[in-house]
């Protein structure tokens, strides 16, 4: 009884965290993977300079592990007088780890569009950007959606890294109640059940995608 | 299991041995074999003793592969009086708290502050020392007035934390650590650092910010009240935080305290710890 006592009195303030935790991951992936999209089509364009450099921001991107990258955009930048707040530092570092793991993510979805319908668009005359606009984006961006839908429940959770920023999501603030109560277990299971309740309704939803999507393949 | 299975098996195995070994240390024991210990105290693996270590200057870090800081240093005193050789291994304050209620670490340091809260998790040692709010600027800022309408910047797990948070028209960041939060100010995003006295001196170092301890005000308590620090102990073994708090008070007694406090930057006035109180 204490212990559900203890949540009923830690849970406004964990609640504030989460928003500010579902806030981050939202603007992440929103910036993050039209970002990939762009990577994906560039690491195919014909000019190799292009694709070299693309390709190494993308190694570069999915090589360092998320710490490294907010560590580099919070504390980082000002070497540069470039000071970005927390929150903004958080939504940048995310957005450019998202960019480099999604285009791979997409990249394996364009590809996947069958050569057929693109020698079929190309006969009959259609131009390579209405090919791409039209046919290989959006048949691509389905197929790779449940994963991209994965990767964006991964995203939440890598958010909880924010807290060695200061920023006050939902670890961030589990935490802080820890520091003054001494009770971390208890204060950070709550946190973990209140990722929960979006990661599991998250989850479930990604496999009722896939299976919807491969419904024709049974 | 095919030979490649196993190799790869073998390859785990032998790399997480490694990996393992390197999360704890062991200073070289200088336990004579004619030590006779001052009390014979027993601890979580015999003849040593456990040490789990926050990187918090100056109160606890690693040195040299060996414990050092204040609590370190009266910690390797005590175990030399107890005959134990010393294991330790880093921690957050977030893994020592269990790992001490757990009794898988005899004690934990980090300049830990007393409080009623804390006291009822683990065993908090007789008071150690006394931890100033201390507030480092460029402009030398001394009081809370000074401080209103500004952005400020502290460390998660500090009694005042909540106090600075309600500062009319100020902005109190909290940052996980120190380090953080000497490094916030750097990049310009803070006007002002309010940290523990000793941690303060640390994030100074070589840096040009005048330290002072914030004057007396009723809207932070922790001015009215300095914080007294404690290492942590598992609240089971009680025959160990009382040895301890016995080699405490007499280090208090013949100086050994002060000189410590001073080998990292702190005034003797801190060994003045006043009676014992939980905040």
């Amino acid at each position: 009884m204490e212990l559900l006592s203890d949540w009923l009195e830690w849970s406004p303030r964990l609640l504030s965290g989460l928003w500010v935790s579902v806030q981050v991951t939202a603007l992440s992936l929103l910036v993050g993977i039209p970002l990939g999209l762009g990577l994906a089509l560039l690491s195919s364009v014909k000019s190799r300079v292009v694709r070299i450099l693309t390709m190494i921001f993308i190694e570069v991107g999915r090589g360092m592990p998320a710490i490294v990258m907010l560590q580099m955009v919070y504390f980082g930048l000002p070497e540069f007088n470039i000071v970005l707040d927390s929150f903004t530092a958080t939504v940048v570092a995310l957005s450019l780890t998202t960019s480099a793991y999604t285009s791979e993510i997409i990249r394996a979805g364009l590809r996947a569009v069958p050569d057929g319908e693109i020698e079929a668009a190309d006969a009959l005359g259609i131009k390579r950007l209405d090919v791409m606009r039209f046919i290989v984006v959006p048949q691509g961006f389905r197929i790779a959606l449940p994963t991209l839908m994965g990767f964006a429940i991964l995203i939440l959770q890598v958010s909880s890294l924010a807290f060695t920023l200061g920023l006050p999501e939902l670890l961030s603030q589990a935490y802080s109640v820890g520091a003054s109560t001494f009770h971390y277990l208890e204060v950070l299971t709550l946190a973990g059940l209140m990722y929960l309740v979006i990661t599991v309704p998250g989850g479930w939803l990604v496999e009722n995608f896939e299976k919807r999507l491969s419904r024709h393949l049974s | 299991m095919n030979k490649r299975s196993l190799t790869g098996i073998g390859g785990v195995a032998v790399v997480s041995a490694l990996l393992l070994s390197g999360c704890s240390a062991a200073s070289e024991s200088t336990v004579a074999d004619d030590c006779e210990p001052r009390t014979g105290v027993e601890t979580v693996k015999e003849g040593v003793l456990t040490v789990a270590l926050t990187n918090t200057p100056p109160y606890s870090l690693e040195a040299d592969g060996s414990i050092s800081g204040i609590d370190s240093d009266m910690m390797t005193e005590f175990a030399a009086e107890e005959c134990l050789s010393i294991e330790f291994a880093p921690y957050t304050y977030a893994t020592a708290i269990p790992a001490t209620e757990q009794a898988r670490v005899d004690v934990a340091l980090g300049g830990f502050y007393r409080t009623e809260a804390r006291a009822e998790v683990v065993t908090l040692s007789d008071p150690l020392y006394l931890d100033e709010l201390s507030v480092y600027s460029e402009e030398g800022f001394s009081t809370v007035d000074e401080l209103l309408g500004k952005t400020i910047g502290t460390v998660e797990g500090y009694l005042w934390v909540d106090d600075l948070k309600n500062l009319p028209g100020t902005e109190t960041r909290v940052y996980p650590d120190s380090l953080s939060l000497a490094q916030d100010l750097k990049a310009g995003r803070l006007d002002a650092a309010l940290d523990g006295y000793g941690a303060a001196t640390i994030a100074t170092q070589g840096e040009d910010y005048v330290i002072e301890v914030l004057k007396e005000d009723a809207r932070v308590d922790s001015t009215n009240v300095p914080s007294q620090t404690a290492v942590l102990f598992d609240p089971a073994n009680t025959a160990l935080s009382d040895a301890f708090n016995a080699l405490a008070a007499e280090m208090r007694e013949d100086g050994r305290l002060v000189k410590i406090l001073a080998a990292y930057g702190l005034p003797a006035s801190a060994a003045e710890v006043g009676d014992s109180r939980l905040i």
